[in-house]
């Protein structure tokens, strides 16, 4: 394979046909001047990447109907370049690598007869997804605009809402393969440089082949990949991310994801949500306050109850005992397999109420309704107290999407532990989850830091959103001044 | 990493096998009372347990019964009928048979309150016939024959007309030095066909066995002298509702003599009020004598005179030629009942009609 372009127009086409063989996508097009023999050109794209009407408008007709030659046949790709093609984007090039990661990138390449330069013109034309409202992250006030797939379009929703040089966008490539670009997004002013020092180094550590999503690079600058909090966030708001940016952290955007990666991530970020600011601020706080009971309540309820049933009965009334052991005759199952086969039902019901077209999704929660509820308790395979837990504990953990994940294993092992060692036990899990917790970092920020045990001062936006009157400056916590 | 990975994984999946091994509350058998009749070391044993089935409103009530040589070996005796273990950690009401408790309380308390199983709110009781009778009595309301008890019980305390001390305080109560306990007494009384359980008085314990038992008049009149609150009387065709009462117990002079103020608040009547307390000051200073001249005989000091003693004079306490039991006997008490009414918010009519006349 060439390395560098060479003079012969052939020799190139030949060279670029053979490199896609038999690929019926590429384009070549011979484009030469009506009045005059030179200059000879030829121009590659790839059909559906790259716009055939802005090529056929701003390069083949201008070509076709030139009136003027170069004054010297030398400065022929110049003179095209600056008077005659009208593409708004165009580069030389002459190393054949690049010009093909521009060609697979929607941009066309022109091939001048006698210039050992090529030119890479911009024309991305491939069809893409409008602006949408995030489904992941809907919320009832607030904009409603989402990220999309390219980069770019992504950059430029960023840059609207932070009008200022102090942002600075740094593109990087990932993927041996794939080629991916990325982009660094930060505000100078507020960005702690050590936290960008470590990003990059972790970034520049980087080898893969392909990374088609953000949260490819997510896992792979993960500060523990094996821990189950995850210590990198992600948005697919352009308003969070700004926000984010304001408050001194990082965004990692790629193309082809609309989800953007921020870091450092602290653990009460879980319970944030972009309407927290946009509603009145008691409201906010409520819902703040109602998102951590929620999370408590979904990794502690189950535990709970399996430790009174088992364990601990003189803390339960005499009528509820009753209830339960009454509901209880004729079951089965020990009740940690009634529990565990009754969570493994709510799980794969919303796992397949999200993979499931909203349309079907009315027939499956019937189902899943009818199945698990009504005929389970009359077939004796549960127990009507147990059903009502696990929906309970089911339908909290629902609060804390950002969560699911640890929810799911945290309450798994607390009542493994619960119904072996009773409350006893429960609380040894907390407390080594709680340990846990502490001994994680995020990009060298503490993951419990904002928590208002530790400094109110730097916690004020923490379990309850203060008013905006209050928080006096964006990115005190994280900056490198606030710290 | 490997090798810690398994240590891990080996560790989850036990902790996740033995998890389903756990009995639940549904595999055990409820006890909600017990009976006890016999003597020290040879207990007869009737536990009321219930029997579960699939709705809550159908399950019923069992008598269990068995013997032992300590309550807590007579109910392990019960196991086997069942197969179940038992639950006694909601055991509502300990029914005592007055013979058992003639022969003393003690061991058995001992044994309840030595061992976690059961729960310190537990209501003992003194039955005058057996308490396997009681037991076996069928509650007037609703299925649980425990519980009807145990509302009898509280349902009187709050009337004054027994007391009600669970085994906890009741066994700490009486460890005090200078004050004897006092338990609830149940009887059966026919009610034309059937028969029903009846809180008909308190039992009254010497040295932990039972000595003597007050009627319900006396038995209000002693749980006053005590400072119960609650409870009424009726004098001279008025009735008298105690809303507080107050025990104020003072030393004479070198502790030859102890006087009992007994200080009883009321809402009184409109008119004459001063008179009428003084009646009825008078009618309940009465009662209190006649109950503490009883106590007396028996050498109960169940109101507490000798524990004032060993507060306010312990001189005049360890100077004390004999034991306080036998010294109660003859020792001289004095008791004052004064009535105080309660006039919240009152006006008084003929006083605006003064200050509006002038």
């Amino acid at each position: 394979m060439l390395e560098y372009v060479s003079c012969d127009l052939e020799e190139n086409i030949r060279e670029i046909k053979k490199i896609f063989g038999a690929d019926g996508t590429l384009i070549c097009r011979r484009i030469q001047p009506l009045r005059f023999k030179t200059p000879r050109c030829c121009l590659f794209c790839i059909d559906g990447m790259a716009s055939a009407q802005l090529l056929n408008e701003s390069v083949a007709r201008p070509i076709t109907l030139l009136e003027l030659q170069p004054a010297k046949e030398t400065a022929t790709v110049d003179f095209l370049q600056q008077q005659v093609l009208q593409a708004c984007e165009s580069k030389q090039e002459r190393i054949v690598k690049e010009l093909l990661h521009a060609l697979l990138y929607g941009d066309a390449i022109l091939f001048i007869d006698g210039s050992d330069q090529a030119l890479i013109l911009g024309s991305k034309g491939f069809l893409k997804r409008g602006i949408t409202e995030p489904v992941s992250e809907t919320c009832l006030k607030g904009p409603r605009e989402g990220f999309v797939e390219p980069l770019l379009h992504n950059l430029a929703m960023i840059r609207r809402r932070l009008r200022t040089a102090d942002l600075k966008l740094e593109y990087f490539t990932l993927g041996s393969v794939t080629k991916t670009d990325c982009c660094l997004c930060y505000l100078e002013s507020c960005v702690d440089p050590d936290v960008l020092a470590c990003l990059r180094k972790r970034l520049e550590q980087i080898t893969i082949d392909g990374v088609i999503d953000s949260n490819y690079i997510a896992e792979l600058i993960r500060d523990r990949p094996y821990s189950l909090f995850r210590t990198t966030g992600s948005s697919e708001r352009p308003d969070v991310v700004a926000a984010k940016l304001l408050e001194g952290r990082i965004a990692i955007l790629s193309d082809g994801s609309p989800m953007a990666v921020t870091v450092p991530y602290i653990f009460l970020e879980q319970f944030q949500s972009s309407e927290d600011y946009y509603v009145d601020v008691g409201f906010a706080g409520i819902n703040r306050v109602l998102r951590v009971l929620g999370f408590f309540f979904a990794v502690s309820v189950l535990p709970v109850y399996l430790s009174l049933v088992v364990f601990h009965h003189a803390f339960m009334p005499l009528k509820l005992i009753l209830s339960i052991a009454a509901a209880r005759q004729d079951v089965p199952f020990p009740i940690f397999v009634e529990a565990l086969i009754l969570l493994c039902s709510f799980d794969i019901l919303r796992e397949a109420g999200v993979r499931t077209p909203s349309n079907m999704g009315q027939t499956l929660s019937v189902v899943g309704g009818l199945v698990i509820g009504q005929a389970a308790v009359e077939a004796r395979l549960v127990s009507v107290p147990v059903l009502i837990i696990v929906a309970v504990s089911g339908i909290c953990a629902l609060i804390a999407p950002k969560l699911k994940a640890v929810t799911l294993v945290c309450r798994l092992f607390f009542m493994c532990l619960g119904v072996n060692f009773g409350l006893y036990g429960y609380l040894l899990g907390v407390l080594m989850v709680a340990a846990l917790l502490s001994g994680l970092t995020s990009f060298g920020v503490p993951y419990l830091a904002g928590l208002p045990l530790f400094d109110t001062e730097k916690s004020e936006d923490s379990l309850i959103r203060p008013p905006f009157w209050r928080m006096k400056r964006f990115g005190r916590f994280l900056s490198g001044k606030g710290r | 990493m490997s090798r810690i990975f398994m240590v891990f994984f080996a560790g989850g999946c036990l902790l996740l096998a033995l998890s389903a091994c756990g009995k639940d509350v549904s595999s055990l058998t409820v006890v909600t009372g017990v009976g006890v009749d016999g003597k020290e070391n040879a207990y007869e044993i009737t536990a009321e347990a219930i029997q579960l089935t699939h709705s809550e409103e159908e399950s019923k009530s069992i008598l269990l019964h068995a013997r032992g040589s300590s309550m807590t070996e007579g109910l392990d005796n019960t196991v086997p009928m069942t197969g179940r273990p038992l639950h006694c950690d909601h055991a509502q009401v300990l029914v005592i048979s007055a013979e058992t408790a003639e022969q003393g309380l003690d061991a058995l308390l001992t044994d309840v309150l030595g061992d976690n199983s059961y729960p310190v709110s537990l209501l003992p009781a003194i039955s005058a016939c057996d308490a396997e009778k009681i037991m076996e009595t069928k509650p007037v309301v609703g299925t649980l024959g425990s519980t009807e008890l145990e509302r009898l019980i509280t349902q009187g305390a709050d009337l004054c007309t027994n007391p009600a001390e669970p085994a906890a305080s009741f066994y700490q109560r009486v460890r005090a030095p200078g004050v004897e306990a006092v338990l609830p007494y149940i009887a059966l009384r026919a009610n034309g066909e059937t028969t029903v359980r009846e809180v008909v008085g308190t039992a009254v314990f010497r040295d932990m066995k039972l000595k003597t038992v007050l009627d319900t008049d006396e038995s209000r009149a002693l749980l006053w002298m005590r400072g119960s609150q609650g409870g009424d009387l009726v004098v001279d065709d008025r009735l008298f509702c105690v809303v507080r009462a107050r025990q104020i117990l003072t030393a004479g002079p070198k502790s030859g003599s102890l006087h009992l103020k007994l200080v009883l608040q009321t809402y009184v009547p409109m008119d004459d009020p001063e008179e009428w307390k003084a009646r009825t000051a008078e009618a309940i200073k009465k009662r209190c004598r006649a109950v503490l001249h009883k106590l007396q005989q028996e050498g109960c000091d169940a109101v507490g005179f000798g524990n004032a003693l060993y507060r306010r004079s312990y001189e005049a306490w360890t100077a004390l030629p004999e034991e306080w039991p036998e010294h109660f006997r003859t020792y001289p008490v004095s008791v004052v009942v004064e009535i105080q009414s309660i006039r919240e918010g009152r006006i008084e009519t003929e006083r605006i009609n003064k200050g509006a006349g002038s």
